[in-house]
């Protein structure tokens, strides 16, 4: 049992008074002569052989009264049992499995779990956000929780499958959705020919499907590998074959499962930049797994501070060759032409596909270990709008904005989130509530609910509207400017979430410390007061039992006044 | 005239007898009525009836055998025996005033005494209290009163009270069927006090029973918890106001069984605080009388 006001039990001298009082009336009590006693005796109110256990009773009694009343202002609490639940929130969690990912079936798993406190491997807690870790991070974290006493050791661990060994003393409660069991190891390329090597890291012997794509070619074959051991395996290439990837047979998306080459005669790669024409630039690409929608964009900006000269090269592979996309200019051509556009709107029918940027002094989050997270928490927020009431929806949904950063919509049990960049003009984007309006309609839309198109307007100085599915412009005047900027597609994964120290429905600015020069507004438009973890609100892990020790002192009085009224009982 | 009698001056009067006098006297100025005729059961002879003469003493056996009214005349001398039972227990001497009920039983017992001695009886003399303390035979001598008022003046209460086997000693000392009259407070079991009058009873006696109370002890007066300690047996107790209420039932209890069962058996019982004048027990016990 703990306490939350603890200060109370300072009151507890006073638990001798009963027995002070007690002694001091007993010392102090005339005696005096008379005839006889007879008829107290008799009498059914003086049954004096049980004046002194009475007097011991109602003594506890008080004692006990005044006790329960001292620890009920206290403020007891009861631990509830709560399992610890440490949930990887990797990258690769995102792995379709069905139409939910796996990190979505791991949070159903922990919600099954009675009493479960969740931890995200990437050090979030469970109030917070989960923010995509590698899973490098997570193996670590799980790892050394035991030994970590800043974390709390878990009891369960919900992680892919064969993702981790088993720890003592932990349920590890395994997500299905992937094989990372297998690996490509080295590839070689000699004469027009591809050596892979190829390990089967189970305890049984496996058959797999390898498949090398090429702009030119798409080519399978599968492999037979020993448990536990590795294969060479060859594929031939095409002379004009410049770069390509090889890609275990997989239902997920597995960044460790495929390998990207370049035949070593291949000319420079380009790769679309769009953005502003000084000071930023952006780079864009679908990124989805096999066979599922695309839903996932990859927002990469990319500073003037990360020169193009230090990409070293760009790889991709993109199932339809047709519409591959990637192009890389050279760090001198930079193209003068603003706003053109490469994103998934451009080529519909991607199924796969995948953009690696190397040697970026400032890499996207995705590929980064920093916690941008730890540093936004120090971020002081001010209340700029009181959102009116008309507008308050029951959905609770949550959005944030920034410069050079997502903005995020989010609704309840976080499964959908919007994000689309704002560029440096968004330093006077002022949002009103009809924008966060939008915003929600949008989430609604990707729910599935409705397919719209809208058009609305930012404060005075902004508008943003749909163009088509999965392609939003925003048109922000600037300078009696109007310039569109793009609304990125959906992106179900990754982003920057930082914990609102409020509750109270309204528009928020939050001045960053973690990202230079960003202005973020959060929006709460819930119909009551919500904090944006509530979805899993565990912050009460204890039960407040202060009323069970009033009614017990209650209960006491009202004993203490029976016996003192019906001495037989 | 009450406070004339009141039991306090009383007791600052120097003799017993000096008291028992004025008690008497005082008595006798209340009900207008001289008792020194007509209480003996001794039958003299006959006279006219007179105008004015009480027509409970006209014969009417005479009348029946002689068609004329004669009065029955009495021997005032009469030689009826009168034993004064008096509790001498250490409860007696409780008083909450300045009198305590030992005290104000010496002097009813002196008052009676004086009482019957001027109508000629012989009155004899019973102070108990675990034993048979104190026991005078009657006489009716002066010189008997005089040492009955010397006792009185001189016994002092204590010990605890056993009235069965002291009232059984007593009875085997008295020959002739007499009147025996207890003062006491009664503070001992029901069922004794009703055993003791029931063996008076069955041996052909009167008994007059004064239940001397202080008013502390009809009327508790109690303001604050105390602890009562016990005059004889020295028990201690400890009261709060709120038993008040519950003693007060239990004693009235109590009376009013004495009160029921005397009735039955023809006993006098007659409740007596301390505050009040001595003189009326005198003028219950002649009222009584005259009834009879």
């Amino acid at each position: 049992m703990n306490f939350l006001t603890p200060n109370f039990l300072f009151w507890l001298f006073t638990l001798p008074i009963p027995f002070l009082i007690h002694l001091w009336h007993k010392k102090t009590t005339r005696r005096v002569l008379f005839s006889s006693t007879m008829f107290f005796r008799q009498s059914e109110q003086g049954k004096q052989s049980f004046k002194k256990p009475k007097d011991i009773l109602l003594l506890i009694l008080r004692t006990l009264i005044l006790l329960f009343i001292i620890l009920g202002f206290a403020n007891p609490t009861l631990n509830k049992k709560q399992n610890i639940v440490l949930l990887d929130d990797s990258y690769d969690m995102l792995t379709k499995n069905g139409k939910s990912t796996i990190f979505e079936l791991g949070l159903k798993e922990a919600h099954k779990i009675k009493g479960a406190k969740l931890v995200f491997a990437s050090g979030t807690k469970y109030n917070e956000y989960p923010k995509a870790t590698p899973s490098a991070k997570f193996q670590r974290f799980a790892f050394q929780s035991k030994t970590d006493t800043t974390r709390e050791y878990p009891d369960y661990i919900i992680t892919k499958l064969g993702k981790i060994s088993k720890l003592p003393n932990v349920k590890l409660i395994e997500i299905d959705g992937r094989d990372d069991n297998f690996s490509i190891d080295s590839l070689l390329i000699e004469n027009s020919k591809l050596f892979v090597k190829i390990t089967n890291h189970t305890s049984k012997s496996a058959e797999k499907i390898i498949t090398l794509f090429t702009k030119e070619t798409t080519l399978s074959a599968k492999v037979s590998i020993p448990a536990n051991s590795n294969t060479i395996t060859l594929f031939p290439l095409s002379e004009k074959a410049k770069y390509g990837s090889l890609q275990i047979e997989s239902d997920a998306l597995d960044i460790d499962n495929i390998k990207y080459f370049v035949v070593p005669s291949m000319p420079p790669l380009k790769v679309l930049i769009t953005g502003d024409t000084l000071n930023s630039f952006f780079i864009e690409n679908a990124l989805a797994p096999p066979g599922g929608n695309s839903k996932i964009t990859l927002s990469i900006n990319v500073t003037q501070a990360s020169s193009l000269k230090n990409i070293s090269s760009i790889l991709s592979n993109n199932a339809d060759a047709n519409n591959y996309d990637v192009i890389i200019f050279n760090g001198n051509s930079i193209p003068q032409t603003p706003h053109t556009i490469f994103a998934p709107s451009d080529a519909p029918t991607v199924k796969s596909g995948f953009l690696r940027l190397t040697n970026l002094t400032e890499m996207h989050p995705i590929f980064d270990d920093k916690d941008i997270l730890i540093e936004l928490k120090q971020a002081r927020f001010t209340r700029v709008a009181q959102l009116d009431s008309n507008l308050l929806r029951s959905s609770q949904i949550l959005a944030r904005f920034s410069n050079n950063s997502p903005a995020i919509v989010e609704l309840e049990n976080r499964n959908l989130w919007l994000a689309f960049p704002l560029n440096q003009f968004s330093d006077d984007f002022i949002i009103s509530p009809s924008f966060v309006l939008f915003m929600q309609r949008i989430v609604y839309w990707i729910a599935g609910k409705q397919i719209q198109k809208h058009n609305f307007i930012v404060g005075e100085k902004a508008s943003l509207k749909v163009e088509k599915s999965g392609t939003y412009l925003c048109n922000c005047i600037s300078d009696g400017q109007n310039k569109d900027y793009r609304l990125n597609s959906v992106i179900e994964s990754d982003g920057i979430y930082v914990s609102l120290p409020t509750e109270v429905p309204g528009i928020y600015e939050l001045q960053g410390v973690g990202v230079k020069d960003a202005m973020f507004f959060a929006v709460n438009i819930s119909n009551e007061f919500a904090s944006p973890s509530s979805a899993i609100d565990l912050s009460k892990n204890y039960v407040l039992i202060r009323n069970w020790f009033f009614w017990l002192a209650l209960i006491l009085m009202g004993l203490e006044m029976i016996i003192k009224t019906f001495p037989r009982v | 005239m009450h406070t004339y009698l009141d039991p306090a001056v009383l007791s600052k009067l120097k003799t017993m007898e000096l008291r028992a006098r004025i008690i008497v006297e005082g008595a006798l100025i209340g009900i207008h009525r001289s008792p020194y005729h007509g209480f003996s059961t001794e039958f003299k002879d006959h006279r006219n009836y007179q105008a004015g003469d009480e027509l409970k003493r006209i014969d009417w056996k005479v009348y029946a055998r002689s068609n004329k009214f004669y009065t029955k005349q009495f021997e005032e001398e009469s030689n009826l025996n009168v034993y004064i039972v008096l509790d001498g227990s250490a409860s007696m001497k409780y008083t909450s005033t300045t009198l305590s009920k030992f005290e104000y039983a010496s002097y009813l017992a002196a008052s009676l005494s004086w009482l019957f001695m001027k109508q000629k009886d012989a009155v004899g003399l019973a102070i108990f209290d675990e034993k048979l303390s104190v026991f005078q035979p009657p006489a009716t001598t002066k010189s008997h009163l005089a040492r009955l008022m010397k006792i009185l003046d001189e016994s002092k209460p204590s010990n605890n009270t056993k009235i069965v086997s002291n009232i059984d000693t007593l009875l085997a000392q008295i020959k002739k069927r007499s009147l025996i009259i207890i003062l006491s407070d009664l503070l001992i079991p029901t069922a004794d006090i009703v055993k003791a009058v029931k063996n008076i009873s069955a041996r052909g006696n009167e008994v007059i029973i004064f239940h001397i109370l202080d008013d502390s002890e009809y009327k508790l007066k109690i303001n604050e918890s105390i602890i009562l300690k016990d005059i004889e047996t020295e028990a201690e107790i400890s009261v709060t106001p709120t038993l008040k209420s519950s003693y007060e039932k239990e004693l009235n209890k109590c009376i009013d069984l004495y009160k029921k069962t005397f009735r039955s058996r023809n006993v006098d019982y007659l409740l007596i605080r301390t505050s009040e004048p001595l003189e009326n027990a005198l003028i219950y016990y002649l009222a009584k009388h005259k009834q009879k």
